[in-house]
């Protein structure tokens, strides 16, 4: 708006007769973008006041009050005017009832006579229609027939006809000579207000046309300065060129690369609106709501020389009803080729409703994850889309997605195996988000993240991988070898047991299919059944493997997911490992002291409940170190440090404290402990 | 009134020769275009030489593919690449300004697919693109060609992307055929009839049908509200490529989404660069040119 308000500003043709004209796109402008005033006339006299302040307020009130009462009393006006039209319009329409009355009776005794023939037809097809002014017309037609033919008059039924003619033409007369003599009326009683009126608006308006070029500037000054002003406060979109997004590997993954002309051609035959709302109404799909890479593939599939697959799309699309995007979206699986998008076709009429509904969503919402994920690789790890690696990690979701399809398709019945798929969605969840936790990974190698996966899984799945647990059992022992014997095998011991409990679960990094990182998380439920916590068991990590750092977005990400389930997390752990330091930075308090295996452990709780009793967990590390200076006073926190954690006196736990922060800043580590009043309450 | 030229359709297939002699120096089509572009000479093009021994065809698919990978560059800034319009320009003057142009010596589908892929460079379609698809209407009007006869039989050969590309050519050619009055009225009726048949065609694949039904309503339209006039102006874009959208019943819909769309961002686009911005999908937003091309995307 503001764009052509400047234009309009700017026009060299500009003179003094434009001010009304630009006062009123002004104030459009202005209210379109909602700028401050309040509303009606007095606001946008503020509004005028402010864009152009060389001119005095009463001069803009005299000016829109003035708009405001002339065109009230036009209104007036065109209010006769539209009265008298209205009973025009009764008329008439009297008039036409009355003829088709004459005109049926006529053609049901056979007596209409046939030079009006043609007259009567045009009349009755106009009766047909809605416009009463077409009907009136096709009437008068008859009218004016029956009139001008003396031989018809002479006929007692076409006599009635003109007379009917006749009769509402005087009656449009009359109406309208009574209109003019109201108006004349209107006119005698509001003449001298009309004259008052016009004054106070033809004076303001002659002293702004004065101003005219004094207003033309300040007002351009201010169009311009709301224009930038808004322009700044937009959101900044950035752009691709549309070459990039045909060369762009990652959209036709399983393709070989080279045919980019050809992959420009399909995109730009899928981003042609007219065909894309001619697909729409056909296959009753909304393109809208579904990602591009899917509607390329959609597209690819229903484009076959063989109709056969298209047609059957058509008809399960019309079925879908509201979860057809749903199932759109999940013919990327077609990208694989188009034996995938059959597969898709399969599952829709080959499972039942529900279980079919259940699939496409879990499908879509892999398919949507691939494309969050691909978008979060590329700018974490600052890769080209061309880059090979990228594209694997794509075919690689999409293969193990599709393979999961094929699962459901042979086994219909096996809700393991939809669990299973289910469980795929939510592992492209913890894909895309594990990665996004890292937030610069320029310094893990993009090759090795083709080749990781996320998973989550329960513990009689993990423990069925014999070569998983294995490769599990060395991480420990390579984890835990400056420990004892005892500890490592109570380690050990306790994992062994998860493997073959139904109510843990584990998240798994697995890089190459070997496990690199390892979360466990066990159910505690209340005599009720109902999950009452969980106790975080074991997390090992491969430290060679993107410098633990694959391993640290793993336990971020999976902890986020646990502590969303809403009920507190225990757990045990070697107080003076570094580990310990990211337990309680990520959450968790220290509130007892135990005996793990011969070993001094804390035993560590994450608790919504207890962190937000807490002052210090909301405490910035420098004021950590703050307070660690200048000693809190009271004794409700104590603020330690010291250069190694057996410094810090991890007693004060046994002492009624708990502890909250706990983390290495320069070359001292600092630990803030705290009283709460339901530490320790609740601990298994 | 009809043009007075020359139709050399089903001009026989030759090598092509790709050189031209001038001044006694042998220059390729290739090396004769790039001097263009880099200013180093004027067209040096033996015309005389290209009409009667070499293959035209050749001829104009050099002259694409040359500009193709000009614009590629370009198109990466969503800029005009200003010496490619001036060889283009200079290439209208040499080859499009009089009769017998040197498209008119290919065979009609040929010459169909080609100049939908010349048309799809901005630069052809601000220089010699319009001429290009009227000598199409002219040639539809005049003369009788099997090639286009069965053009659904010659379609097949082609991915589906391509056939709605070359429809949506016709669709240009038949606006132009609607423009030009009672001449072009021959073209109109067998672009018309074939719009009919390909949407009656169940061997074609279904996205083609339906995009020769949708075409097909709106040349219909655009026989009503024609988009195209006798007169053209210069740089004038839609008389080589006729937007697709302009007498479709969604164009409100969709301009009134656009227009919105453009006053709630800011982009790093040039100004003026987007004439269309419409959401295409849950996950991009895409910017078109004023004949409704894609020129950029934004996830």
């Amino acid at each position: 708006m503001y764009d052509r308000l400047e234009a309009f500003l700017s026009d060299n043709r500009w003179g003094p007769r434009d001010i009304p004209n630009a006062v009123k796109a002004y104030l459009q402008c202005s209210r379109e973008n909602r700028e401050t005033a309040s509303a009606g006339v007095r606001g946008d006299v503020d509004r005028l006041a402010t864009a152009v302040p060389s001119v005095p307020k009463p001069i803009w009130e005299d000016f829109l009050l003035g708009i405001a009462e002339i065109q009230t009393y036009h209104a007036q006006e065109r209010k006769l005017s539209v009265e008298a039209e209205a009973r025009n319009e009764r008329a008439s329409r009297e008039a036409i009832q009355e003829t088709t009355a004459i005109i049926e009776t006529l053609a049901q005794t056979g007596e209409l006579d046939p030079k009006l023939q043609g007259v009567v037809s045009a009349f009755q097809t106009a009766l047909g229609g809605n416009d009463l002014e077409k009907i009136h017309e096709a009437a008068s037609e008859i009218w004016t027939s029956c009139r001008l033919k003396q031989e018809l008059l002479r006929d007692h039924s076409c006599a009635d006809l003109a007379k009917i003619g006749e009769k509402l033409r005087e009656t449009h007369m009359d109406n309208f000579a009574r209109a003019e003599k109201e108006s004349e009326q209107f006119g005698e009683v509001l003449g001298k207000q009309k004259e008052a009126l016009f004054t106070r608006y033809h004076t303001a308006a002659s002293q702004l046309m004065t101003a005219h070029s004094e207003i033309r500037t300040s007002l351009l000054e201010h169009t311009r300065h709301r224009k930038q002003e808004l322009f700044s406060s937009l959101p900044e979109i950035h752009f691709h060129s549309w070459p990039e997004l045909a060369e762009d590997p990652t959209m036709f993954p399983f393709t070989v690369p080279g045919s980019p002309v050809e992959h420009q051609l399909a995109l730009r035959t899928l981003h042609n609106l007219d065909l894309r709302a001619a697909i729409e109404e056909r296959f009753h799909v909304d393109l809208g709501r579904i990602p591009l890479r899917s509607q390329l593939h959609l597209f690819q599939f229903l484009a076959d020389r063989d109709r056969t697959g298209a047609i059957r799309f058509e008809n399960l699309a019309r079925q879908q009803g509201e979860d057809s995007s749903d199932f759109a979206t999940s013919f990327l699986a077609a990208s694989e080729g188009k034996e995938g998008g059959d597969l898709i076709l399969g599952v829709a009429e080959q499972l039942p409703a529900d279980m079919a509904t259940r699939v496409f969503k879990h499908y879509a919402n892999i398919v949507r994850n691939i494309d969050t994920g691909r978008d979060e690789l590329q700018r974490i790890f600052g890769v080209d889309p061309d880059d090979g690696a990228l594209r694997e990690t794509i075919q690689a979701l999409i293969s193990r997605s599709n393979a999961f399809l094929k699962q459901v398709m042979r086994n219909p019945n096996s809700t393991q195996v939809l669990a299973r798929l289910e469980r795929a969605s939510a592992d492209s969840e913890l894909f895309t988000a594990a990665f996004r936790t890292l937030k610069e990974g320029r310094d893990i190698p993009f090759e090795t993240i083709k080749d990781v996966t996320f998973e989550k899984e329960s513990g009689i799945e993990f423990g069925a991988d014999t070569a998983a647990v294995e490769k599990a059992k060395l991480l420990f022992s390579e984890a835990y070898a400056q420990e004892s014997e005892v500890f490592r095998s109570a380690v050990v011991h306790s994992f062994l047991a998860a493997t073959k409990s139904a109510d843990t679960h584990f998240y798994v990094l697995r890089y190459k299919g070997e496990p690199a990182s390892l979360l466990r998380f066990d159910e505690i439920h209340a005599e009720n059944g109902e999950l009452a916590k969980l106790y975080f068991g074991s997390f090992i990590s491969d430290a060679a493997l993107g410098n633990g750092k694959l391993g640290e977005a793993l336990f971020e990400e999976s902890l986020r997911l646990e502590t969303a389930r809403g009920v507190p997390i225990e757990a045990d752990c070697n107080p003076l490992s570094p580990i310990t330091q990211k337990y309680i930075e990520a959450g968790f308090v220290a509130v007892a002291v135990a005996d793990y295996a011969g070993l001094q452990s804390f035993s560590i709780r994450l608790d919504e409940r207890l962190n937000a009793q807490s002052v210090t967990k909301k405490w910035t590390p420098e004021e950590v170190v703050r307070a660690g200076l200048e000693k809190p006073p009271g004794d409700t926190i104590q603020v330690m440090s010291g250069k190694d954690p057996q410094d810090i006196p991890l007693n004060l736990i046994q002492q009624g404290y708990a502890l909250t922060r706990y983390f290495k800043q320069g070359n001292r580590v600092y630990a803030v402990f705290e009283r709460l009043s339901s530490a320790g309450k609740g601990v298994a | 009134m009809p043009r007075t030229r020359k139709a050399h359709l089903g001009h026989p297939r030759m090598e092509p020769r790709a050189r031209h002699e001038k001044g006694g120096e042998i220059h390729s089509t290739l090396s004769i275009l790039e001097d263009m572009y880099s200013e180093k000479s004027g067209p040096r093009f033996d015309t005389g030489d290209i009409f009667e021994n070499e293959n035209p065809e050749e001829f104009l698919r050099t002259l694409v593919e040359f500009a193709e990978k000009k614009e590629a560059v370009t198109d990466r800034h969503f800029t005009d690449d200003p010496r490619l319009l001036a060889t283009c320009g200079e290439i209208r003057e040499s080859f499009f300004q009089s009769t017998g142009s040197v498209d008119e010596y290919i065979p009609l589908f040929d010459r169909l697919r080609l100049v939908a892929r010349a048309t799809r460079i901005r630069a052809i379609r601000k220089t010699f693109g319009g001429h290009l698809n009227s000598g199409l209407t002219y040639s539809l009007a005049f003369t009788e060609d099997s090639t286009f006869t069965h053009l659904e039989d010659t379609l097949e050969e082609l991915s589906v992307s391509e056939q709605i590309d070359i429809l949506h050519q016709l669709e240009t050619v038949a606006a132009d055929a609607s423009a030009n009055g009672q001449w072009s009225r021959p073209a109109l009726e067998r672009i018309h009839q074939v719009y009919i048949d390909l949407a009656n065609d169940k061997e074609l694949p279904l996205l083609t049908s339906i995009a020769a039904n949708t075409i097909l309503a709106r040349i219909n339209n655009e026989y009503e509200n024609p988009q195209l006039g006798v007169v053209r102006y210069s740089g004038q874009e839609n008389d080589s490529r006729l937007s697709t959208l302009l007498n479709s019943e969604k164009a409100q819909t969709y301009k009134e989404q656009s227009e919105r769309l453009g006053r709630q961002m800011r982009t790093n686009l040039p100004p003026g660069r987007a004439a269309w911005f419409a959401p295409l999908g849950s996950d991009t937003l895409v910017a078109f040119d004023a004949t409704l091309m894609p020129i950029a995307f934004a996830r």
